[in-house]
């Protein structure tokens, strides 16, 4: 059973069929060039096909943030591990009318809590492109530190390491 | 929550991770060249997670088929939806050697009529590539027949088998 994460502002939940229309206007845009993007709507079904599918797999992925007030969805964060990547991956992606609101860092913050001692994982990475400099200033303010000697999915890729506690 | 089905020789289980490597072989292989194949691992990973997240996303999606006596893992059917299926799609693919048995229609039977149980679909339809004689063969023996008028995945030349629930 997926849990419901509860913050200040956010509601994170299970994604739900409805929410694709989002992932798709997002993978249709430039903003998604960093992510593998621009992709038509058949591709972007599979990667959020795909993402959903790690938490039947494996008990955890990517949950829908939305504002708990007004039930508006606001974007996605959580945990992917595509085939090829080399560890867990802790991503966001929020809609454009959410931006520069720290909604990001606070489901970001929100999941980091719940993975905590859950998983008996030593840390979570978040995989950016060079150039993505939003996402990069993110990850470096929820407190993960560049680390060059961690392998990327892409050559170039900024790999930024969030240590976790031991496992509990 | 993703069922259990159980046949006369089959048991239709969730899908595990550990299904994913003869998954993989066989989206490599010859045997997925009715499936646009063949395909490489990151794509077999998207499909696989894909058809697993049916059960997440709409209550319906893939099972894995295991043969009862031996727990030996036989093939897969599931309901696909979204992405390039204009319909709700009944699927399935038997692995190397599990062929010749009816292991395929008696699965896909067991799945269609859990698709038209309580709550279930009216109608839901299998793409099947005019050249795919067995597949053919397995849907008429369901009792599927080709709906000339159905939309095809983008449009693309393949026969829609169609399924209805029994009056």
């Amino acid at each position: 059973v997926i849990p419901v994460l509860l913050t200040e502002r956010l509601r994170l939940r299970a994604p739900d069929a409805a929410d694709f229309v989002h992932r798709a206007e997002f993978y249709a845009s430039e903003r998604s060039v960093w992510e593998g993007g621009p992709l038509g709507e058949v591709e972007a079904w599979r990667v959020f096909a795909a993402d959903v599918g790690l938490w039947v797999l494996r008990g955890y992925g990517p949950f829908a943030v939305e504002d708990r007030w007004s039930g508006a969805y606001l974007g996605e964060v959580g945990i992917y591990q595509a085939r090829e990547y080399p560890e867990t991956e802790l991503g966001w992606f929020v809609v454009p009318e959410a931006e520069g609101q720290g909604i990001a860092f606070e489901a970001a913050r929100a999941v980091l809590n719940w993975v905590q001692g859950r998983f008996g994982w030593r840390r979570l990475v978040n995989y950016i492109e060079p150039g993505n400099e939003r996402s990069i200033a993110l990850g470096l303010r929820l407190g993960g530190v560049i680390d060059p000697t961690l392998p990327g999915i892409d050559p170039g890729d900024v790999v930024i390491r969030h240590d976790l506690g031991a496992p509990a | 929550v993703t069922p259990t089905l159980a046949t006369q020789r089959l048991v239709l289980r969730p899908i595990r991770l550990a299904d994913f490597e003869p998954y993989a072989a066989l989206l490599a292989s010859d045997r997925a060249c009715y499936m646009d194949g063949p395909h490489d691992r990151a794509k077999a990973w998207a499909w696989f997670t894909g058809d697993v997240a049916g059960w997440q996303l709409f209550g319906r999606g893939a099972l894995s088929v295991e043969v009862a006596e031996s727990g030996k893992l036989a093939g897969q059917v599931g309901f696909g939806t979204g992405g390039d299926f204009p319909e709700v799609e009944l699927g399935w693919f038997l692995h190397e050697g599990f062929e010749g048995h009816g292991f395929a229609t008696e699965a896909c039977a067991a799945l269609r009529d859990s698709g038209f149980g309580p709550g279930g679909l009216e109608t839901f339809v299998s793409y099947i590539d005019p050249d795919n004689r067995p597949s053919r063969r397995l849907a008429e023996r369901l009792g599927a027949a080709v709906d000339p008028d159905a939309a095809t995945p983008n449009g693309d030349p393949t026969l829609v088998y169609r399924h209805r629930r029994p009056a």
